[in-house]
């Protein structure tokens, strides 16, 4: 039918062919799903009116102490740094200046690339795989947009004390974080030491945003045993997204050490601020897991526990039981136990150890419990 | 006008010659149809002088060997080249980068993402690996259906069962490298099972360096995988061919008289001119005595190798080639994530050629890890010498007929070993495709992460 060597001719042609093929879909030439890079950059050239120009990868190189980070991103999102660009669609639009109100943004995107700040595959120049949408790419390291961005700041700057200008999303997280007790159970090295739950220091390192996200707003979806109480505002779109993106940014893994970080890591605080004069106001701003008068102990207990005023109305979370009568029926030294450790009285207690209270917090405690003062009035005295 | 004409052809002469004397010391033969020729192009050339200058007619034969053992030998090379062009892109460091990557897996994102044709030779690496483990497999098979592993050939059988282990272990050390959830675990599995054998736990630690696998294990796993398995594989296989033909070209019936063969015409008739008058260009060899391989060759059924064979071994390195690529362009290489020691992938599954073992394994763990591979592999290997030690000793004295398939003399033994081959393939295919988490059965249209491929 076929000579041996039209055969091997055909074989060899079949071959040659599927090389090419090869050779195309690695220069992102056939077998491409989207617009790409290249496609990019002649509809930005367009918009700008330039006439004259060369379509090429753009790549920053980011040095780190380890290895260097390509960085690839701007080949599509080409606009990035250019003023003219803020109506463009899509990728090419400009991206506004990260510290808000200065003339010139320290943040160089030529210098620094983008996927410091909002992950992803910045190796990538195609579209899922650079947004890290492939199957296999760590969930950690899916891709943050918006405010949630803000949790990658500190993989150069200072995470432990002061603000920083522009991660206002993070600070409110981080204020939510103390606020709502979460430091009681979770440790995060610097803030707290608890062993009840998970320790965080390496929480943003580890899992992805979404994966916090959906921890916190159901917190048996990734962990079928766990004993966190679902708290009755992780409704709060706001509220959930401020707290994931603080601990998002609990990453031990920095892009830049402190030789390099351009303002400087600090270390975790070791001198803390405690109070040491047992008072009442004292005691309702750890109930209430604020800072009182710029101390670093917190409470929170108002997350979980709940006291009636003189009018019976009940304020505060229903996860523990309610305090009002607390100091009455059980005591002022019961109480104090209780709080250093809840299962010498209830085994099955999920109330997180408070044992690094020192004295004063702990008075300052039992003397706001002392004044909730529940009394029946008037006319329920009479209707009973 | 004249002396001009005379200069130039003067020149052109000189450089006729000249050109021949270039071409000549390059290639030392031309091209025409004589079996003087044919012999020089087979024994002048290093790529070709491997084979003999004169083969049987059965060699070229599609359904003597269905090129098995062909395909084998292509896909090691392709292993080879793609191998070292990967080399070029990989490290074997399991150190974590400052954006949270092992280096090593770092390497397979570059290949995968910026390393123009990166993924593609990743790509060619894993499916010749993966097609090299199978067709090592069918070589053997077909090697044992036609009874060619005996008739002077039984210890050429133990070397290729050496370089089967060899392939099965070059593609495990190479498993690892890409330090993926994938690699990790199942080369964690791996490395369980060889615990159970006793002193497993010593050549364990000597195979990974470590009491787990760890950043000690990839590299002991990458100098084996690229240096070491690779000489070891290199010079067995040269030993392998080498006692083929030592032992006369592909094994056959004593008698081939009878059988139809390719027509002479079909690659050319041969001008004869040896001094001999005789298409045979070795007739010294006949004159040994004793029952020498070339003696006894049957004149009327042997062939020059080249050009028939040679075009037909092209044929097959085209078609493995071209099939590869094919593979390789369509679909890539499984990359899962980074390898995470602390959260295993359920289920963990060894590759696919241990998952029989694995498969094993769970109903016992020495019965099945150990006993049973141990006797298939040892037996497999000294299988042979177990046929010769029946026939010599009891009166089950059986004719063996070489380079028959399916001999009617033979069935036994040949039911025997296909029945072997389904043991292990059901097991493959149920490892692989009817197991969920926690190694439960399962349908294999459900969606399962981790392993078996």
């Amino acid at each position: 039918m076929f000579k041996d060597y039209q055969i091997l001719l055909g074989l060899v042609v079949v071959g040659l062919i599927i090389t090419a093929l090869s050779v195309l879909k690695s220069a992102d030439i056939i077998m491409v799903d989207d617009a790409t890079y290249r496609d990019w950059q002649h509809a930005y050239y367009e918009a700008i009116g330039e006439d004259e120009y060369e379509v090429e990868v753009k790549q920053v190189n980011l040095e780190t102490e380890g290895i260097t980070m390509v960085d690839r991103c701007q080949s599509c999102h080409i606009g990035a740094s250019n003023p003219e660009a803020v109506d463009f669609e899509g990728p090419l639009a400009y991206h506004p200046p990260i510290v808000p109100g200065v003339e010139k943004d320290p943040h160089d995107f030529n210098k620094m690339g983008c996927a410091i700040c909002h992950d992803g595959n910045s190796r990538a120049l195609d579209l899922h795989d650079a947004h890290g949408e492939l199957h296999g790419w760590p969930s950690s390291l899916t891709l943050l947009t918006g405010k949630s961005a803000q949790a990658n700041c500190f993989r150069c700057h200072a995470q432990e004390g002061g603000t920083l200008a522009g991660a206002a999303h993070f600070e409110k997280g981080r204020e939510l974080y103390l606020e709502k007790a979460c430091w009681g159970c979770h440790a995060i090295e610097g803030v707290s030491n608890a062993k009840q739950a998970p320790n965080l220091t390496n929480g943003g390192g580890k899992h992805g945003y979404d994966y916090l996200y959906e921890s916190i707003q159901y917190p048996k979806a990734n962990d079928e045993n766990s004993k966190m109480p679902k708290f009755d505002w992780v409704y709060d779109e706001e509220t959930v997204s401020a707290l994931t993106t603080y601990l998002k940014a609990q990453q031990v893994k920095k892009i830049r050490t402190e030789k390099y970080a351009p303002l400087g890591y600090e270390k975790p605080r070791s001198i803390e601020n405690r109070i040491t004069e047992p008072s009442v106001e004292a005691g309702r701003a750890l109930f209430a897991g604020i800072s009182y008068m710029g101390s670093t102990s917190r409470g929170g207990c108002i997350n979980c526990h709940a006291w009636r005023n003189s009018d019976g109305d009940i304020a505060g979370g229903h996860i523990g039981p309610e305090l009002t009568w607390s100091i009455r029926n059980r005591g002022a030294e019961y109480v104090r136990d209780h709080i250093v450790n809840s299962r010498m009285h209830a085994p099955d207690s999920i109330m997180p150890s408070f044992r690094q209270y020192n004295d004063a917090e702990l008075d300052s405690l039992v003397l706001y419990l002392s004044t909730f003062d529940y009394k029946l009035d008037s006319n329920t005295a009479e209707s009973l | 006008m004249e002396e001009i004409t005379n200069l130039i052809e003067n020149l052109k002469s000189k450089n006729r010659h000249f050109v021949n004397l270039l071409y000549t010391s390059i290639i030392r033969h031309g091209f025409d149809n004589t079996g003087l020729t044919k012999s020089k192009i087979m024994f002048s050339n290093v790529l070709l002088h491997i084979q003999p200058v004169k083969i049987h007619k059965r060699t070229v034969k599609f359904k003597t060997t269905l090129g098995l053992g062909l395909i084998t030998t292509y896909m090691f090379f392709v292993l080879a080249v793609t191998g070292i062009i990967l080399m070029f892109h990989y490290s074997p460091s399991a150190a974590i980068g400052p954006d949270g990557f092992p280096d090593a897996y770092s390497r397979m994102l570059n290949l995968r993402s910026n390393i123009f044709w990166g993924d593609f030779m990743r790509n060619m690496h894993r499916w010749a690996a993966h097609g090299m483990v199978a067709f090592v497999a069918l070589h053997m098979l077909r090697v044992y259906l036609t009874g060619a592993h005996r008739g002077g050939r039984e210890f050429n059988w133990v070397i290729g069962c050496i370089l089967g282990l060899l392939t099965v272990f070059l593609s495990y050390t190479g498993y690892l490298l890409p330090w993926d959830q994938l690699a990790f675990w199942g080369v964690k599995v791996g490395t369980e099972i060889a615990r159970l054998a006793p002193g497993g736990d010593i050549i364990r630690g000597i195979l990974l360096g470590d009491t787990d696998v760890s950043g000690e294990a990839l590299l002991r796993f990458y100098v084996l995988h690229v240096a070491v398995l690779p000489t070891i594989m290199g010079s067995l296989i040269a030993w392998h061919f080498w006692r083929i033909r030592k032992d006369g070209g592909l094994a056959r019936p004593a008698d081939t008289s009878d059988e139809k063969q390719i027509p002479d015409a079909d690659f050319g008739e041969v001008k004869n001119n040896s001094i001999f008058k005789s298409t045979r260009s070795y007739k010294l060899v006949e004159l040994v005595k004793g029952n020498e391989p070339k003696v006894n060759e049957e004149v009327d059924q042997m062939m020059f190798a080249w050009p028939k064979l040679i075009i037909r071994e092209l044929i097959v390195l085209a078609g493995v080639l071209a099939f590869l690529s094919l593979l390789s362009v369509y679909f890539d290489a499984p990359l899962e994530p980074p390898a995470d020691p602390a959260n295993p992938t359920n289920p963990a599954k060894a590759p696919w050629y241990f998952l029989g073992l694995q498969e094993l394994t769970s109903y016992d763990g020495f019965i099945g890890g150990i006993v049973i591979p141990g006797i298939l592999a040892g037996g497999v290997m000294v299988l042979p010498y177990v046929e010769m030690f029946f026939e010599t000793f009891t009166k089950t004295y059986r004719k063996n007929i070489p380079g028959v398939w399916f001999a009617k003399e033979r069935t036994l033994e040949n039911a025997l070993f296909i029945g072997m081959y389904v043991f292990m393939a059901v097991l493959i295919v149920i490892g692989v495709y009817f197991r969920g988490a926690n190694w439960e059965i399962i349908y294999p249209w459900v969606p399962v992460t981790g392993g078996g491929h």
